[in-house]
């Protein structure tokens, strides 16, 4: 994506007009996102056609960065330029926004809209093309976890740290934020992917043997403070916490109960205490949303599979 | 510094893995302990050390284990920060960048590398994953051309992360050239990539502990050799089915 950024040549600047106040205006010649967004005029006609109105609700990424382009000329110089292209229900997108919370960053959030994928997105990550990207002075960045260090670096004088400073803890960190983006999640996606009840209590079984060692962590890591970071927020609360609306949500579907006061105390604990953060709380969707947009979910890939 | 300090490195020669972790010492000049797993059994001392995923590397620093081999490179970069080359960029963005293509080497690159190498697949399968491979080198060979500025490496001037990621690899590469009969390192369409993986297997921190089979100063024979033993690893690995790499 480094490469992609590189403007392609575009020898006529055609006039944008704002969609909001129909005014034409230049394009910022200086930003490198300027010469993205050509395409993005024939985008918003094309979903304000499809939709009668363009809501106020779900504002496109089309439009947030078109509306945005009047102040291109002020993009590309002094101030942080922040933008985070992303979904309300995507966990990977929470990890970034907790993060950019906890450093206190504004930032503007370009949502995407499901089951399409922007101009942006697609020029930003053109190797994954999947949300969160993390647009930080016109250079994306990509990958949730790798966008988090990014943010822990830029904005290192911010407390708190999110990796902690000893380069063993560090290791640590790091290593259980792998563990459960390479076992955990996987694990809890196949609960609702599977097809038979004993695929399902497979699923399950590896999933509360994760959160067991994710237990005992906790307790090595945390050092009998509250999070996996200690007092604040970490690297390690943000790779598992971001599920959590996930799993709450499932836990209201299936009934199963994830964290169990008997089983994992610690992490019962954990749980409300890290919702109940600032720096989650306005981020994390709520269940019944969850639960929603989960049904929904369902009922695509239930149609897809009748389909086929 | 290294002197006083209890450092272990649980592995097994061929490993790309575990270059990956003797590479980043090498470049530190740190001394090690290379404690050699026995293919096929899992030592009480790994199992101990890593019990979560029972695999090497682990490096064993004054008794305290770490596991997952980008994850060792970076500890290694930070506890050695003074000594050697940094391994990682400075700039917050390009080491966003680094970490970027190391997690796709792995996530793109490996699983494709070991269906042909490993896998009894058939020859539709061999060659789709082969393409999966060669697609994976040319976003590579882009991000060379960018990232390393018309220097040797990806990390510039010296070795670095992305170099670490990857260059692990060019054993298994050649070992599946061989022994599925396609070129992957196309000379022309991968140019960039070819003189770096020349250059990488004649680093001094990369040929310095491949001296199985290698003559001395003769780094060419010492890669191709190297993809040779290799071979004989991924026949002995694929017969056995037991992949210890982490």
């Amino acid at each position: 994506m480094m490469a992609s950024l590189a403007p392609p040549s575009n020898p006529s600047r055609n006039l944008v007009t704002n969609p909001r106040t129909k005014a034409p205006f230049q394009i910022a010649k200086t930003h490198p996102i300027s010469d993205l967004l050509l395409p993005f005029r024939s985008i918003h006609t094309q979903l304000k056609l499809s939709t009668g109105t363009t809501s106020e609700k779900r504002l496109t990424t089309a439009q947030a960065v078109s509306e945005r382009v009047e102040e291109g000329t002020t993009m590309a110089q002094g101030g942080e330029n922040v933008k985070l292209l992303g979904a309300w229900a995507s966990p990977f997108v929470i990890r970034t926004r907790i993060a950019l919370n906890l450093k206190g960053v504004d930032y503007e959030f370009l949502e995407e809209v499901f089951g399409v994928k922007s101009e942006l997105l697609l020029e930003s990550n053109p190797v994954y093309k999947k949300i969160p990207v993390l647009i930080h002075d016109g250079k994306p960045v990509c990958e949730s976890m790798i966008i988090v260090q990014y943010i822990d670096e830029v904005w290192a004088t911010k407390a708190p740290a999110i990796l902690p400073a000893d380069p063993y803890d560090r290791a640590l960190h790091r290593f259980w934020a792998y563990y459960v983006d390479d076992k955990l999640f996987p694990s809890v996606s196949a609960i609702s992917r599977a097809q038979t009840e004993e695929a399902k209590a497979e699923a399950m079984e590896q999933v509360f043997a994760g959160l067991k060692l994710l237990e005992e962590a906790f307790q090595k890591c945390s050092k009998g403070k509250g999070f996996f970071g200690g007092d604040t927020i970490g690297y390690v609360d943000i790779a598992l916490g971001c599920i959590l609306a996930w799993l709450k949500a499932t836990e209201n579907m299936t009934g199963i109960k994830f964290f169990d006061e008997a089983k994992t105390p610690l992490l019962a604990q954990w749980v409300e205490r890290f919702c109940a953060n600032d720096a989650v709380r306005g981020v994390m969707p709520e269940t019944d949303k969850m639960v929603e947009f989960a049904k929904m979910l369902q009922a695509k890939f239930k149609a897809a599979a009748s389909a086929k | 510094m290294a002197g006083d300090q209890e450092l272990k490195l649980l592995g097994l020669w061929g490993s790309p893995f575990v270059m990956r972790a003797r590479i980043a010492l090498n470049l530190k000049g740190v001394g090690y302990e290379f404690l050699e797993e026995v293919l096929g059994t899992k030592s009480e001392l790994l199992l101990k050390s890593n019990p979560v995923y029972k695999k090497i590397p682990v490096l064993i620093h004054n008794g305290k284990p770490i596991c997952e081999s980008m994850i060792i490179v970076q500890y290694i970069d930070e506890v050695w920060a003074t000594a050697g080359p940094s391994i990682l960029p400075s700039d917050p963005y390009d080491r966003a960048i680094a970490r970027f293509w190391a997690v796709y080497i792995d996530d793109k690159l490996f699983p494709s590398l070991r269906k042909i190498v490993l896998a009894n697949a058939d020859d539709e399968e061999t060659a789709e994953a082969a393409d999966q491979v060669i697609a994976g080198l040319q976003l590579l060979e882009e991000a060379f051309e960018k990232f390393s500025k018309g220097k040797d490496f990806f990390g510039g001037e010296s070795v670095g992360c992305i170099d670490i990621a990857l260059g692990c690899y060019v054993g298994w590469i050649k070992a599946a050239e061989k022994m599925a009969g396609v070129k992957l390192l196309d000379k022309e369409k991968l140019p960039l990539l070819m003189g770096w993986a020349e250059r990488f297997c004649s680093a001094d921190a990369v040929k310095e502990f491949d001296a199985r089979g290698r003559q001395a100063g003769r780094a060419r024979q010492g890669a191709s050799s190297q993809a040779e033993c290799c071979c004989h690893q991924m026949k002995v690995f694929s017969f056995k089915k037991a992949v210890l790499v982490a």
